[in-house]
């Protein structure tokens, strides 16, 4: 009977929509989008390396979906494929020099990536638009008899989007492979001297969480019917950063819950009165810096230390009835 | 290539590498000492930018005045800093590294709501207006002003580290943090002074840039990405690394920026970063 609620929540997700309300519908798509990049974040950061490059490929999808679909005329779906495919391509080169690295080098290298790629689309004007991005990407076609024009319909794709990278993630984490990322933060001699390729494994999570990031960002061109320079920007990759960081990172779950909870918060931050949108980033680096101060495990991580610390207040008052 | 070019874009480039080394070299310095680095220095540059326009526009100082004023304030606030968030997480990178993320949020909008939304200028006082011109070579006096006054910053810097006994300490102290201690030097005291003085050197280098350029609130990423670049590329922690490193990235933005497009520079500047990680992450004069 536990999972009853877990039943409930679930099947209200699912037809959310059905409200008719339009504003929170976008929102949850928002959070569906979001939790994609941010659990192919989790894995490599699982094995102790900050990916600031995450954004870049997320991109990196989206302009790729962008050129195929606007300028080659193609079909959205197989864009789709195609800009998941050439950002797994291209995080496997990268992965494969910068791995090498490791700490706050890897941090660095990636983060040089995410701004060399950012100019890139920046100069290079015939192919990516420059700073005006390229406009008017196309809905998907239909498929299933479903027409992609309305939220509805969005909502479903973005729904399916992130069950399946969930369904992937919840396979990983339970595996072998996830379990072996785990050590390497720690005791990555250890891990190689028994036999584990470090090197590889943290390529191929490297190259998967990439490709998350890349479908996500397919997903973006086809939503927003427009991708530019500005919408993944550095301070973007700090976002999904802090909303990881902030559920905790020990369990994919905490990602889930990091990624709504603060996402809602932003939302809810509109309705104050006087509202200024330099409020959504100084909210969020205070919730990061708040979070590394009390709460290093993140939000996943309070139900357990809530009940360490009653734990502590139960033993120190029957300390005292002792000692009465 | 003519001559005239040439010694134009080789002047540019020592502007721009005085700069890149003033904020590189506070960042070095605090990595050395307290193993964190600090991605929020780029906002100490950008407080001292816009603190050099409140003194100086909104409360009227004297130009100079509000120049010393304003390093004094960002100095006061890195020691506030350090004291408040940096102190605990000594020695911890990659837990320093998140948390000044979380710094760079809070301080650039925090700098929007104090500040205003809209870019502000500071004018340049009389004496630095106008051009000097070296047969047909020419440089405005406020680029040669900051030439000046970082090569003085840079010796005072030199002076201090290596001839005074605090600057001794904190050699020491980078070294070997334990036998420092051991010793008799307080390692809070250091990361306190090494903290303040490099946002002081990051403040200098914000106001003088913020005379010539236009300030906004993310006015410091990029000289805080380039600072990373230097220092990656003389060695995490390397005082004379920084200088060559400095010096080499003034160059490489310099002619780049010359002969194709900034955009390309940058992108050059990077790429520089991202070899050198992979090829040699201790850097130029690093340790391995």
């Amino acid at each position: 009977m536990k999972s009853v609620p877990w039943v409930i929540l679930l099947v209200g997700i699912v037809l959310f929509p059905l409200t008719g309300d339009i504003h929170w519908t976008r929102v949850l798509i928002e959070i569906f989008m979001w939790i994609t990049v941010s659990l192919g974040f989790r894995l490599i950061l699982t094995a102790g390396q900050i990916n600031l490059a995450q954004i870049a490929f997320m991109g990196l999808g989206g302009y790729a979906v962008a050129i195929l679909t606007t300028k080659l005329g193609l079909n959205y779906w197989p864009s789709l494929l195609i800009a998941v495919g050439s950002t797994a391509v291209f995080a496997l080169g990268i992965g494969y020099i910068s791995l090498r690295t490791k700490g706050i080098h890897f941090a660095l290298a990636t983060f040089a990536v995410a701004e060399i790629v950012r100019l890139i689309w920046i100069e290079w004007k015939s192919l990516f638009g420059g700073v005006g991005g390229i406009p008017n990407i196309p809905p998907p076609n239909s498929v299933l008899g479903i027409q992609f024009g309305n939220v509805i319909s969005y909502y479903y794709f973005a729904f399916i989007m992130v069950i399946f990278s969930m369904a992937v993630m919840y396979r990983i984490e339970r595996s072998r492979f996830g379990m072996a990322l785990l050590i390497f933060e720690h005791t990555e001699d250890l891990a190689q001297s028994v036999g584990i390729d470090c090197f590889r494994y943290k390529n191929i999570a490297f190259v998967i969480g990439s490709s998350f990031a890349g479908l996500a960002g397919g997903f973006f061109a086809a939503f927003f019917h427009y991708v530019g320079s500005e919408d993944f920007t550095i301070h973007q990759t700090f976002y999904v950063l802090i909303y990881v960081l902030t559920g905790g990172i020990q369990s994919f779950y905490g990602t889930l819950l990091g990624v709504s909870s603060l996402i809602i918060c932003l939302k809810m931050i509109h309705h104050i009165p006087g509202f200024n949108p330099v409020w959504e980033p100084l909210f969020l680096g205070c919730t990061l810096l708040a979070v590394m101060k009390f709460l290093p495990g993140g939000l996943i991580s309070l139900p357990g230390r809530l009940s360490l610390e009653r734990f502590k207040l139960d033993l120190k008052r029957g300390e005292r009835i002792a000692g009465d | 290539m003519n001559s005239f070019l040439f010694y134009q874009s080789l002047v540019n480039s020592l502007v721009l590498a005085m700069i890149i080394i003033l904020v590189a070299l506070g960042l070095n310095l605090v990595f050395g000492i307290m193993n964190i680095v600090n991605l929020a220095h780029g906002e100490l540059y950008m407080l001292g930018a816009y603190s050099l326009w409140w003194f100086h526009i909104k409360a009227e100082v004297p130009y100079f005045t509000g120049l010393i004023l304003a390093v004094l304030a960002v100095g006061i606030f890195a020691v506030l800093l350090e004291k408040l968030v940096f102190k605990s997480l000594r020695g911890q990178t990659l837990a320093g590294l998140l948390v000044s993320i979380g710094l760079i949020l809070a301080l650039q909008t925090s700098a929007i709501l104090l500040f205003g939304e809209q870019p502000r200028g500071v004018p340049a006082p009389e004496i630095l207006k106008g051009v000097i011109r070296v047969s047909n070579i020419s440089i405005s006096k406020e680029r040669f002003a900051v030439i000046i006054v970082c090569s003085i910053c840079l010796f005072l810097v030199y002076l201090f580290i290596n001839r005074s006994r605090i600057g001794k300490a904190v050699q020491a102290v980078a070294q070997d943090p334990d036998a420092a201690a051991l010793q008799g030097i307080s390692i809070d005291f250091i990361s306190t002074l090494v903290m303040g003085l490099g946002g002081g050197m990051a403040a200098v280098a914000g106001c003088l840039m913020g005379t010539i350029n236009p300030i906004t609130s993310t006015v410091g990423a990029q000289p805080l990405l380039e600072a990373l670049v230097v220092i990656v590329l003389g060695g995490l922690g390397s005082i004379p690394g920084t200088i060559v490193g400095g010096m080499i990235i003034g160059l490489t933005k310099g002619f780049v920026g010359t002969f194709f497009t900034n955009t390309i520079a940058s992108i050059s500047v990077y790429s520089i970063l991202f070899i050198f990680l992979i090829v040699r992450p201790a850097g130029i004069f690093g340790r391995d």
